[in-house]
């Protein structure tokens, strides 16, 4: 073989490796989330969670049924439903992502959706809150997620992109109770 | 290439047909063993093998007599807590449990065709208080004959036919499937 087929062979094997390494999806890709988007109003459907989140608002203080506490709270209204089976079907994963930090949803509210039971085909309604630090509330995008497992890994997840900064941020406002949704 | 050449690579061939033969038995045989010993231990512990009854029908299962499986669909709106959209579904199921106790956890509804949906009894979801008599399972019951009677909340758009499904821990994979005609 002449010596410039053997460099020009060399070169390619090199350069076709570096564009397999290129391409090569990371671990993490074999295991991630199925990603559902939704809109508000939207009802977002997956593996076995249908949710539509029909309000977001901002406030300095959530309550309901006499319970009080301040904030700043960031309020989801939504209806939820299983969609195949009633088995592990709780709301369990809600967090709120933020310039890279992840928040969990509040579990301080004595009435709310999260980690409640939901039923197939029969949605219930209610709220989500989350207690964020008040800089959350001046970024543009923020990034909703729910899912059934606390770890989403192979699950469905329904993901909603908000804007904080734009909420009408008001001093009081009271979560939904949770029931059927009609 | 020289005739010779050629002569000895189909040689080759001819000379191992039997390993090649091996080979290509083994080498799928080796994967299907692997995979059929994997699946069947996984649904060794899940309900996959249904002793049905058909409606109207008994069925005998872990030395105990299930059934016939009774159904009563309310109408929408009446007594229980049924949100629009839903109705309640009131199953009975007697058992005889024979000589020995028998244990099972609570009966769950399933759609035996379309999606296959399966619901998880609602007897405190709808508010229903069942009487003293009225088991939602068959948890320290002794040898005497007893009856079943839980609740389930289904959606309008579920379509039967219906089955009532009873697991015993003790019996998986086999569980017992009575089928019902509302």
């Amino acid at each position: 073989m002449r010596r410039w087929a053997a460099a020009l062979g060399g070169t390619a094997l090199v350069v076709a490796a570096w564009g397999i390494a290129l391409v090569t999806p990371e671990d993490a890709e074999a295991e991630r989330s199925f990603v559902v988007p939704v809109e508000i109003g939207d009802r977002g459907e997956g593996r076995n969670l249908a949710v539509t989140v029909t309000g977001i608002r901002a406030a300095d203080a959530a309550t309901i049924d006499g319970w009080v506490a301040e904030g700043p709270w960031l309020i989801v209204d939504l209806e939820a439903a299983a969609v195949q089976s009633e088995l592990r079907a709780q709301l369990s994963h809600a967090t709120l992502s933020v310039d890279g930090r992840t928040f969990r949803a509040s579990e301080r509210p004595p009435d709310s959706l999260f980690r409640s039971a939901l039923a197939v085909g029969v949605p219930r309604s209610g709220s989500i809150a989350f207690e964020l630090p008040e800089e959350v509330f001046g970024d543009d995008l923020a990034v909703l997620s729910l899912g059934l497992s606390a770890d989403p890994r192979l699950d469905s997840l329904i993901e909603l992109h908000l804007e904080p900064s734009s909420l009408d941020r008001v001093e009081e406002a009271e979560l939904m109770s949770s029931g059927w949704a009609r | 290439m020289t005739v010779d050449a050629v002569m000895n690579r189909r040689g080759w061939w001819r000379r191992n047909a039997l390993p090649l033969v091996g080979v290509a038995v083994l080498l799928p045989a080796t994967f299907g063993v692997i995979a059929w010993n994997e699946w069947n231990e996984y649904f060794s512990g899940q309900p996959t093998q249904a002793v049905v009854a058909p409606p109207g029908a008994s069925v005998e299962f872990e030395g105990a007599v299930w059934g016939p499986a009774e159904i009563e669909v309310m109408d929408p709106g009446a007594v229980l807590e049924a949100p629009a959209g839903s109705r309640v579904v009131m199953v009975a199921v007697p058992v005889d449990p024979g000589t020995d106790a028998v244990t099972c956890l609570p009966p769950t509804l399933r759609e035996t065709t379309g999606a296959q949906r399966e619901w998880q009894h609602a007897t405190f979801e709808i508010g229903w208080s069942p009487e003293p008599d009225e088991l939602g399972s068959c948890a320290l019951t002794g040898t005497d004959p007893f009856t079943i009677t839980v609740a389930f909340l289904v959606p309008l758009d579920a379509t039967g036919p219906l089955a009532v499904e009873l697991i015993s821990p003790e019996a998986l994979p086999r569980f017992a499937r009575l089928l019902v005609e509302p």
